[in-house]
């Protein structure tokens, strides 16, 4: 580790990536059958934007290799160096397992300047650490604005999840906490506390946007979004929305509530509050990445689908990635990763976020996903491996229910 | 299997929409598009139990050793015979190759010769006089139904093998994981052993049927093997019945190893593969975690046996599995490697997911995937095994062993410690005698109903 940090490799790779980022398209415009098409982007245009991608992926790698000690020894036990790897897709993939077990990150800690922590609820959370927020902030406003608010400068945002404040370590917090902010009215505000929603102010606030015709944009965990649709239900709170109003929905049920599948819960969206389900825009990320990915259709609704036949004709559980955040599927048998859109058996999926600059670019989550038309969809988690010693399954346990 | 399946003697499914989909999906696997197995409705599940009641009080009067030679040879004879023309089905509802049936097959039937069921009945002190004083006392089970976990095979054979000793009728439920077994081994023996066929019919039910009580509720017995939820599920079903039948669970349980430093041998290597390698590595008697004492030659020794298992893998392969079991191999090859980049793990051996091993840096827990995987724990005194596992000593099956040059009282006192319910030399810890007591139950007594209590004084 360099003396005097951030040294001058550190800042010639963030201002690369900082540079590159800030340019390339955020997010498909369109449900193309090629990612070319998805990006609205001529062949050659394309190209070269992948030729970048390779040549800052190789160089943040080789960065990363030097600099993260538990990813060095990893990529090592693979046989893979910046010297062996000439391809961004040869890079290894740590799994994010690493960032529960170790420290991951490519700098000092007294240059540390956030954490995120993963929600994980056994053992010890994993940890984001990050020693600057710019590209985490850049990749994160290009990503939000492309997908939710492609049309609007501010809107009047509910936040349906803890303030930040409340809890500093949560990336979804910091998250909307910075949406408020850049995209915000001054109304805009949270509606938990202490992690209750605080239903009658809420219940308040949307008979205000219905009486005086003011779009809103709710932004909130799926658990979150299932308490207020009960709300709705149980005080007979059911609103029509203006049209204009959004619904951004992230991070799972996590067994905290009743499950709902994302259709039915854009379905009970439409029915309590009149959003459609095409408004209804769902997240896929993780705390280990700086980006995320989210879904088009109200991108598509809102301006439309260059494409006159599109690839893909529902869009609400197909991933648009910005051009800096590769989704990749891990072959089983070979542990080589494919583009996800590539043909192929489901997999492990691994994400490449040129974004994370401050701990590791490529990592392997537990997530499993399929090609889907030029990007994938997702699968379910993989099976956590414990001791259950002999392989029985649970199919008498529906009895119980 | 077009036809194969309704010629079977007395295989029925409940109605309610017949199976449910994981047991269509593996018969239709099985090319069985159309599936004939005929319904039973559950106002016939009593006229049902009637004619196997009648079937086992004919096989009942047949004296108990000339049972035991019946039940035995016939078995004898189906091991020689392997799997025959069931192999290739078999092998596609198992989910193991075809070589992988074959040793399946062999390591199912081989334990149960004449002499081997004698003495599991003597052990527990059931003679012919015994057994007639069971019966006039009313303890012997007339009814019993299996529901089993199809994780392997030698569970379907074992559990009708009991109850055909003990004389009773009996259903079982095969699993959707694994539902053809039962029913081959019923039409083999319906062309061998007619009268003992006669009293065992297979029933598959969704297990949210409620008809499926129907059957529960007329049986003296109820023997259920599945995941600790499942059978605590179905425990709490059976209780709530109007006349509740005894219940034996048989819930999660693994197996591992304990090796010396001294039987650190290419052959102690060979036969622990062996035992990994049958099943897949997916019964309640596959070892999974071995403990090593540490020595000089560990890491030798730990090649040897990732050897062994490229030996298995290339003349027994393992049985294909599904892209997500395989994705969820790789992540847990994946998650070693970070161990192994963090110092935690000391070395992997490996051949893409086909089989792994791993040895530890130090005495500890790891969790194994199963699928042929193993991990190799390094240890300085016997002590630190108990410590390493800790509440995971509960679930302990059993223990594979090769104590080579360790003092008896040394034995004694780790397996006093461990208390596995079965212990064998490795290379044979599959290959479980009926007098085995798997989960700590005892075979026979366990479907006997308790003796009555003696009068208060």
């Amino acid at each position: 580790m360099p003396a005097n940090y951030p040294d001058a490799e550190t800042r010639r790779l963030d201002a690369a990536l900082l540079d590159w980022i800030d340019t390339v398209p955020a997010g498909f415009t369109s449900a193309g059958r090629t990612r070319a098409e998805c990006y609205g982007l001529e062949q050659r245009a394309f190209d070269a934007m992948e030729q970048r991608f390779e040549t800052l992926a190789l160089d943040l790698f080789a960065y990363q290799f030097e600099r993260v000690e538990v990813y060095g020894a990893y990529a090592r036990a693979l046989g893979r160096t910046p010297n062996s790897v000439r391809r961004a897709h040869d890079v290894p993939a740590l799994p994010v397992e690493a960032l529960r077990r170790t420290r991951v990150a490519g700098f000092p800690q007294a240059a540390a300047c956030a954490q995120f922590h993963t929600s994980g609820t056994t053992g010890a959370p994993g940890v984001l650490h990050l020693d600057s927020l710019a590209l985490y902030d850049l990749a994160l406003s290009r990503g939000f604005a492309h997908h939710v608010i492609p049309d609007l400068d501010r809107m009047h945002i509910l936040l349906l999840a803890p303030a930040w404040q409340e809890t500093p370590h949560s990336s979804l917090a910091y998250m909307l906490e910075r949406v408020r902010q850049r995209w915000g009215t001054a109304a805009s505000d949270s509606y938990v506390r202490g992690g209750r929603l605080r239903w009658p102010e809420l219940q308040r606030t949307l008979a205000h946007a219905v009486a005086s015709d003011e779009p809103v944009c709710i932004l909130g965990t799926a658990f979150a979004l299932v308490e207020m649709l009960e709300a709705c239900e149980q005080t007979g709170g059911s609103v029509c929305l203006p049209p204009g109003s959004r619904v951004f929905e992230t991070g799972g049920m996590k067994g905290r509530r009743r499950e709902l599948s994302r259709a039915r819960l854009r379905h009970e969206l439409e029915q309590h509050l009149g959003v459609p389900a095409s408004h209804v825009v769902s997240e896929y990320g993780m705390t280990e990445l700086a980006s995320q990915y989210y879904t088009l259709s109200l991108r598509l609704a809102l301006l439309g689908d260059a494409n006159r036949a599109p690839a893909i004709a529902d869009t609400t559980e197909w991933w648009s990635a910005p051009m800096w955040l590769h989704p990749r599927i891990m072959d089983a048998e070979t542990g080589a990763c494919r583009r996800a859109e590539s043909p192929g058996d489901p997999g492990l999926l691994t994400h490449h976020d040129l974004g994370n600059r401050s701990s590791v670019a490529h990592v392997l989550c537990a997530d499993l996903g399929a090609p889907r038309g030029a990007s994938f969809e997702l699968r379910g988690r993989c099976p956590r491996a414990d001791l259950r010693g002999c392989g029985l399954v649970d199919e008498h346990r529906s009895a119980a229910n | 299997m077009n036809g194969m399946v309704s010629n079977l003697p007395r295989i029925y499914r409940l109605p309610h929409g017949c199976f449910d989909a994981a047991t269509h999906a593996r018969w239709c696997a099985l090319g069985d598009t159309e599936l004939q197995v005929p319904i039973l409705e559950a106002a016939s599940v009593e006229a049902m139990w009637r004619e196997l009641d009648a079937a086992a009080t004919v096989w009942r009067a047949v004296p108990l050793e000339e049972r035991i030679e019946i039940l035995a040879r016939a078995l004898d004879a189906l091991r020689l015979r392997g799997p025959g023309v069931w192999r290739e089905a078999l092998s596609r509802s198992a989910g193991l190759s075809a070589a992988g049936i074959d040793a399946a097959w062999d390591v199912t039937f081989a334990p149960h010769g004449i002499e081997a069921v004698r003495t599991a009945l003597a052990r527990e002190g059931l003679d012919a006089a015994c057994l007639a004083g069971l019966e006039d006392a009313g303890r012997l089970p007339h009814r019993i139904v299996h529901v089993v976990a199809g994780n392997v095979l030698p569970p379907v054979l074992v559990t009708l093998l009991r109850g055909w000793l003990l004389g009773a009728a009996q259903w079982l439920r095969p699993a959707a994981r694994e539902p053809l077994f039962a029913a081959c081994l019923l039409a083999e023996l319906a062309e061998r052993v007619p009268n003992v066929a006669a009293c065992t019919a297979l029933l598959w039910w969704p297990h949210e049927d409620p008809a499926a009580m129907s059957v529960f509720g007329s049986a003296d017995v109820v023997t259920v093997q599945g995941d600790d939820a499942s059978v605590e599920s179905l425990r709490a079903h059976v209780a709530a019945l109007p006349h509740p039948p005894r219940f034996v669970g048989y819930g999660a349980r693994w197996s591992g190893a304990v090796v010396s430093r001294a039987a650190q041998t290419p052959a102690t290597a060979a036969a622990l593969a062996q035992d990994v390698a049958l099943f897949d590595q997916q019964g309640c008697l596959s070892p999974t975690i071995v403990f090593a004492e540490h020595g000089a030659r560990l890491d030798e020794w730990c090649a040897r046996l990732a050897g062994a298992l490229a030996d298995c893998e290339a003349r027994m392969p393992r049985g294909a599995i599904d892209p997500v079991a395989r994705a969820a191999l790789r992540h847990w090859h994946e998650d070693v490697r970070v161990e192994l980049a963090l110092g935690e793990v000391e070395a992997i051996w490996e051949e893409a997911t086909r089989w792994g091993v791993i040895r530890l840096a130090r005495c500890g827990f790891h969790d194994t995937p199963l699928d042929r995987h193993v991990v190799v724990v390094p240890f300085a005194e016997s002590g630190e095994i108990a410590d390493a596992l800790g509440v995971r000593l509960a679930k302990l099956q059993g223990l594979g062993v090769a104590l080579d040059g360790w003092e008896e009282s040394e034995r004694l006192r780790l397996l006093a410690e461990l208390r596995p319910t079965r212990v064998a030399a490795v290379g044979t810890l599959q290959s479980a005698p009926l007098a085995w007591a798997q989960d700590h139950h005892p075979p026979f007594a366990s479907l006997l109903a308790p003796a009555p209590a003696a009068p208060a004084h």
